[in-house]
């Protein structure tokens, strides 16, 4: 795994850059051809470029003296640029010429004298020289940038990577106070895991991972096959410590796992950082927080940062729907709420779900209970033994995963074993099961409201409780 | 079913699955379905009876009067027949290990893991509740885990957590098995402290200042209507109660979440901060957060930085000693300063002290004491 994440991480810093110079070919391409698109292609670079740095920029939390600093530094920067260039533009025209005399000769098919080759070595030395000292002056202002910038805010852009939409990290933090968890959703697949009865819990377990290692491919590059086995392996291990655990011990390490699960994904990451900083030291430029904050698009972001006024209106608390408050001098009420509750978004936890239609706790109960049954039902059913050893809950999300909508639907399409019915029928049976077990217990009412609302009964998440059979 | 395409039926099946986030538990203990959420009912502690079985609940300045079978505007407490019975207790539905920068504490036991425990319910109403699947609930109805006060303290220390936390949700609408929890915690040697809203009657904040060794209180705002329209609460009944803990002398920080264009406003923030240094002291960390959207408040903006960073200077012009700015990291207000000579002696980012140097409880560089509790005693 090791040897697969070091040449996964060397391969995507590798692949930037040579897709960045692939890039400004594309562009002088298309110059003659559409230069319309030619337009919109160096647009598009310079939007992308803005987006990351505002990006960045947004989860350094600049303060005003620290933003003018920075406007100051990159200013700076750029004036070395220009200083660099005008001082050393005869060098760069020269080796420019003597570059245009080297392609005549390559074109003719002629020799190369030597007196051109050895014009051409020199030209381009003093370039690189020019270049080096050039880089020199910067690397000075960006230690300045350094001394400006807090050790955090360094932490923040070391692991920060370009991107046209920030990481969730940066865009929404886990916050003081707040219950939900950085790792939720890898923990709701563990919970899923855990809950399932022992005599199937190791296929889903296994149509799970499958899904999960097919997205660490896209990240990873394709696992070698033993490799992919031996993962797969130490996910069903760690699966089977984590169904053994008891409620409350899982509430406590749930986090550690799925921390644990992802493992592979986070060592690349920070694998891919080094080797990015190695990168940028071997190419004798800049570290990461020149290369973004010294950029000369920083400039004028920052200053209309600075511009902008931020102050919002103040809302007049007599005109908002205000909270609930208690009536009649301290007198309770049974009722969990008199107003009307938003409607659920489209994965609900089972709580909004119920307080939106207004189930009593008897109703919660059931309806709860036949959800949860119905989904742990779906699951098994696809995943159930088959003589052939195909597990068709495996196949199904590997197709859905790449995309494949029609063959993941043929899957469904087939023969389920010592039966007549399809998995499509049955799947429809369970749903339908389900159903009727909430249209019993709800009024027509509420019923009706759930029917026209769309929301799925299998993405509704019901909740935490060890099967039994 | 009808009137459902194959395709678009399945697609939304497999959606499901796909969404495998969304495919979460399975409750099947159908025949034990009243027990399946740890259900105990105890007495609770600060309630009057009245000779028709009405009772009164005291623990919090609602004071609700209920008929039999009526429930707390808190939701954990029911008459019973005459008698007020907690619904909360032994049934978390949150417990987690947090750091106790998160509650936030940023001057208790640095770099300190606790055992976090919540239970459902809560007695306000706010609008931009972040845990409001959990607080707006009954116990009742949310899947809960089984964890008696003995287990609570057992499982800390199996644990090496040294520090419960009772957050999360409101830990007054818990308060039975908040205080039950407490007291062997403290006599193990253990460290109980509290993130509240501090709406609660003064005599069970002074049993709770018992055993408890730091509050996180939030002072949401300073003007009663935003408590009354935003809150479903009172304000007169906190500051009170901010009193109370001074006066027994328990660690406190204030937390308040400003909320753009609600209690955003300089001179409302700036009378709060007066009335802070005027009754609690300069010594109180006070901490100024960054709202997010969320529960009923989903179209409002984050607070800009711009505006916490004014509360945050006028609380220093104010002569609060130590104010800091949650919610947004990394900032220069996440970190902790001498007030005598202004350097640095705690930094953080995020929830993570990444340097310390207080030593024995003082500024590392110029020895003097920084108000706090640094140490284990």
């Amino acid at each position: 795994m090791r040897v697969r994440t070091l040449s996964a991480a060397c391969g995507a810093v590798l692949f930037l850059a040579a897709a960045t110079a692939a890039a400004d070919e594309w562009e002088d391409r298309f110059e003659t051809a559409d230069p319309a698109t030619t337009r919109s292609l160096a647009s598009i670079q310079t939007l992308s470029e803005e987006a990351s740095i505002l990006n960045l920029v947004n989860g350094l939390y600049l303060s005003e003296v620290q933003s003018k600093q920075v406007i100051s530094l990159a200013k700076e920067a750029g004036e070395l640029r220009d200083r660099a260039i005008r001082e050393h533009a005869e060098t760069v025209q020269s080796f420019e010429r003597a570059l245009v005399e080297l392609k005549g000769c390559l074109v003719s098919g002629g020799t190369i004298p030597v007196e051109l080759e050895q014009r051409v070595h020199s030209r381009e030395a003093a370039v690189k020289e020019a270049k080096r000292k050039y880089y020199e002056g910067l690397r000075g202002v960006e230690r300045r940038l350094c001394k400006v910038l807090r050790a955090s805010q360094l932490d923040v852009i070391q692991q920060f990577n370009p991107c046209l939409i920030p990481p969730q990290e940066l865009k929404d933090p886990v916050r003081v106070g707040q219950a939900q968890s950085p790792t939720q959703d890898m923990e709701d697949h563990l919970a899923t895991i855990r809950n399932l009865p022992d005599r199937a819990w190791k296929p889903v377990a296994e149509a799970l991972f499958e899904m999960f290692l097919g997205f660490e491919e896209k990240i990873l590059g394709a696992f070698p096959r033993d490799e992919r086995r031996t993962e797969l392996e130490r996910l069903l291990t760690l699966a089977t410590e984590v169904r053994a655990l008891d409620e409350e011990e899982f509430e406590l390490r749930k986090g550690d796992f799925a921390l644990d699960v992802i493992r592979p994904i986070r060592e690349f990451q920070d694998k891919a950082q080094e080797f990015t900083s190695i990168h940028l030291r071997m190419e004798g430029g800049l570290s990461k927080p020149g290369k973004f904050l010294l950029n000369p698009r920083v400039v004028p972001l920052l200053e209309e940062r600075l511009k902008q006024a931020v102050a919002s209106a103040s809302v007049d608390l007599d005109g908002i729907d205000p909270a609930e408050s208690c009536d009649d001098c301290g007198r309770g009420s049974d009722a969990v709420s008199t107003r009307p509750v938003p409607k659920p978004g489209p994965e609900p936890k089972f709580a909004h779900f119920a307080e939106w239609l207004g189930l009593d706790t008897e109703q919660s109960e059931t309806a709860r209970e036949a959800i949860g049954r119905g989904q742990a039902d779906l699951m098994v059913t696809l995943a159930a033994e088959r003589e052939d050893g195909r597990n068709i809950l495996k196949e199904f999300l590997q197709k859905l995963l790449a995309g494949r909508e029609g063959p993941a639907l043929a899957v469904l399409g087939e023969t389920m074993p010592n039966s007549e019915q399809t998995y499509f029928e049955r799947v429809v049976e369970i749903k339908s099961g389900v159903e009727s077990i909430l249209e019993e217990c709800l009024d027509e009412e509420q019923f009706e409201k759930y029917r026209s609302s769309g929301i799925d009964l299998f993405k509704i998440k019901v909740g935490s409780l060890r099967w039994k059979d | 079913m009808e009137g459902l395409s194959r395709r678009a039926f399945v697609r939304g099946v497999a959606g499901g699955i796909a969404a495998l986030p969304a495919l979460n538990l399975v409750d099947l203990f159908a025949q034990d379905a009243a027990k399946s959420n740890f259900l105990r009912e105890v007495d609770a502690r600060y309630y009057k009876k009245f000779s028709d079985k009405r009772v009164q609940c005291l623990v919090c300045p609602l004071n609700c009067i209920l008929n039999p079978d009526e429930t707390c505007f808190c939701r954990t407490r029911k008459n019973h027949d005459g008698r007020l019975m907690s619904h909360a207790y032994g049934n978390p539905c949150i417990l987690t290990i947090d750091p106790v920068e998160k509650l936030p504490l940023a001057h208790f036991l640095p770099g300190e893991q606790s055992l976090s425990i919540a239970v459902g319910g809560c007695n306000l109403r706010c609008l931009y509740c972040q845990n409001w699947n959990e607080s707006q609930s009954k116990p009742d109805d949310l899947k809960n885990l089984d964890l008696p006060t003995g287990k609570a303290v057992e499982s800390a220390s199996k644990k090496d957590l040294r520090v419960l936390a009772y957050t999360y949700t409101e830990p007054v609408a818990f308060y039975e098995y908040m205080r039950d929890i407490s007291i062997p915690a403290r006599a193990k040697g253990m460290k109980n402290v509290v993130a509240t809203a501090l709406y609660i009657n003064p005599d069970p904040l002074g049993e709770l200042c018992r055993t408890t060794d730091a509050f996180a209180v939030a002072l949401k705002g300073f003007d009663e209507k935003y408590y009354e329209k935003v809150l479903g609460s009172s304000l007169a009944p906190v500051l009170k109660a901010l009193e109370i803990i001074r006066e027994q002398k328990v660690w406190l920080e204030i937390v308040s979440l400003i909320v753009p264009g609600y209690n955003d406003d300089l001179a409302k923030n700036r009378e709060m901060i007066a009335w802070i240094v005027k009754n609690l002291g300069t010594k109180v960390p006070v901490h100024f957060g960054r709202f997010v959207p969320s529960y009923r408040m989903k179209d409002l903006v984050r607070t800009p930085v711009t505006t916490l960073e004014s509360c945050w200077k006028m609380a220093q012009d104010a002569g609060i000693e130590h104010a800091y700015i949650f919610n947004v990291s990394p900032h220069e207000g996440n970190n902790t300063r001498c007030a005598s000579c202004k350097k640095e002696v705690i930094q953080r980012l995020g929830f993570k002290t990444t340097e310390s140097h207080i030593e024995k409880g003082a500024c590392g560089f110029c020895k003097a004491k920084i108000p706090g509790v640094w140490e284990w005693k």
